[in-house]
């Protein structure tokens, strides 16, 4: 869907993007991670056209990026950024409706999109399509920021630290509300973060990049658990696998014992588990109908390295 | 709301005192006669409504050209073939709008020569400055991200200014021409003294002869003018920007 071969991008001397080549497949969501300045928002910008290379071919769609004109390319591609740049002077209906309106779509068409959109990222149309920008919180501005994103239902997603402005707990429930969205529409996501955690929740896979390059790109288990990369391991300071757990279902894992000690929620996933077992000192924590225990997650855990060595 | 109103309120109750100065002149004659002296003798002069007509078609057409010739220059500067002008042009306008307005009436005298063409561009030169100054920084304080996010989602130079930009600068925009215009007013007495008419005639005059009714036969009128723009643009201001 999108490759990257040998691109650089500099800035005078400096090479933000040095040599960088990638690829993201249909339906993938790839994360780039890295610490600041490492050239990942900039990488993301090539991909649209917002910033342009110095060297190297980029193809989105399997056409070069220069055959397409660059507006036509952009509206193609859902854009998020970490300030969301909601339009302040319209209000929800008209930020989502932009991209269908500068696409000229009947207003009927547009109405029932944007409807449809709002309910998708879990907002009332009824009560936010009125509202203006100044009227949201963090979480619904960056919730309306994804759905203008999605206006024209691009196959394509940029999205440069979307939730990096929310507060932990809201941003915690919007990461876990846009997997699901996006494993229900099968977008084709390059997502750019500098949260761990946020990286390993989300990616299918991980590209790690330092000094505009390429450090790691894999599976979040791969690259947690494999590295060869003294900077990656620097990164995840041996706590990764911890998070690698939150990319678990409890209940996927469940056993068939009833429990009657203490409880986690139903969408829990193995991290949380795994916490409350540490707060109880017991071994064992009930979900749903079943339970799941101490070594069913050491388990896990050995299978997944197993699995991926 | 209420606030809105009062604006306008307040504005039409001034419109009408300026007609009724404007259409009963002799009569708000005696009046000023009768607090303040004067040496002149009545009957033998211009009537007020000519040089208020001069007054506000000279504001008029100088102010058009004004808004014309600086939202242009100013859009100009904001964009990317007009960059290098940007930092110049600033520096020229903000450093303009200190000169005095006398001075450069008395300048464009010996340029463009004695009466109306000379007053009516040394009116629009001077007027264009918080124009062009106002559009220019309006249209550079629209937020980045604002800006990013409309450009990546793939409007073109010109949906940009006419969707994103403009409407939100229009506030910071409204502003300046206010200030052009206000200023615009009372500028335009001067335009008298290089020949140009206007309600100025009467102030120019009076100040000439020390005659405190010719004065304020001129001041106030263009006073109340004044004000009566102020709050009709301040009014502008609050109904179009958002």
């Amino acid at each position: 869907m999108i490759e990257m071969q040998n691109v650089t991008k500099s800035y005078g001397d400096f090479k933000a993007v040095d040599n960088l080549s990638l690829h993201v497949d249909r339906g993938e969501l790839l994360v780039i991670l890295g610490p600041s300045g490492c050239g990942k928002s900039t990488t993301l910008r090539l991909m649209n056209k917002m910033a342009e290379r110095t060297s190297g071919t980029i193809k989105i769609k399997d056409k070069e990026i220069d055959s397409f004109v660059e507006e036509d390319l952009r509206k193609g591609i859902g854009y998020v950024i970490q300030s969301i740049g909601l339009f302040p002077h319209m209000n929800v209906w008209k930020n989502i409706a932009t991209v269908p309106q500068l696409l000229g779509w009947e207003e009927k068409k547009i109405d029932k999109r944007v409807e449809e959109l709002l309910l998708l990222v879990g907002l009332d149309p009824e009560k936010y399509k009125d509202k203006k920008p100044s009227q949201l919180s963090g979480g619904e501005a960056q919730r309306v920021g994804v759905a203008r994103a999605l206006a024209s239902d691009p196959d394509i997603l940029l999205m440069d630290e979307p939730f990096g402005a929310v507060d932990p707990i809201n941003r915690l429930r919007l990461q876990k509300e846009f997997r699901q969205i996006q494993r229900r529409l099968q977008k084709t996501v390059v997502f750019v973060t500098h949260d761990i955690d946020e990286a390993i929740l989300l990616g299918d896979r991980i590209c790690i990049m330092n000094h505009g390059k390429v450090v790691s790109l894999d599976t979040p288990e791969k690259v947690v658990l494999h590295s060869e990369d003294d900077f990656v391991d620097s990164f995840f300071k041996g706590e990764g696998i911890l998070t690698i757990l939150s990319r678990k279902n409890a209940e996927d894992y469940m056993e068939g014992i009833p429990w009657e000690g203490a409880e986690i929620p139903q969408d829990a996933t193995l991290k949380e588990a795994l916490s409350q077992m540490l707060l109880t000192g017991d071994d064992r924590v009930s979900v749903k109908d079943g339970s799941i225990s101490f070594n069913r997650i050491l388990q896990v855990v050995g299978r997944d390295i197993n699995e991926k060595a | 709301m209420r606030r809105l109103n009062g604006n306008i309120f307040a504005a039409l109750v001034l419109m009408a005192a300026l007609a009724l100065i404007v259409i009963y002149s002799r009569e708000f004659e005696s009046i000023l006669y009768r607090y303040f002296s004067s040496k002149s003798t009545t009957g033998s002069r211009t009537p007020l409504l000519v040089y208020f007509g001069q007054h506000i078609w000279m504001v008029l057409v100088s102010s058009v050209i004004a808004v014309g010739i600086g939202v242009g220059v100013g859009i100009f500067a904001t964009t990317k073939a007009g960059e290098e002008f940007r930092e110049p042009l600033l520096k020229v306008v903000n450093l303009g709008q200190a000169f005095p307005s006398p001075a450069l009436l008395a300048l464009a005298v010996p340029i463009l020569g004695y009466g109306y063409e000379g007053a009516l561009i040394a009116l629009v030169v001077y007027a264009l400055m918080p124009i062009v100054y106002n559009v220019v920084v309006g249209i550079q304080e629209v937020p980045k991200d604002v800006v990013d996010a409309a450009i990546g989602m793939g409007m073109t130079p010109f949906q940009l200014y006419k969707k994103i930009k403009i409407p939100l600068a229009l506030n910071v925009i409204l502003g300046g021409i206010r200030t052009a215009l206000v200023i615009n007013i009372s500028a335009a007495t001067l335009a008298a003294a290089v020949g140009a008419g206007g309600l100025g005639v009467l102030v120019v005059n009076g100040v000439r002869t020390f005659d405190m009714v010719l004065i304020l036969q001129g001041a106030i009128p263009v006073t109340i003018m004044a004000v009566i723009v102020e709050l009709l643009l301040k009014e502008a201001q609050a109904r179009l920007s958002f």
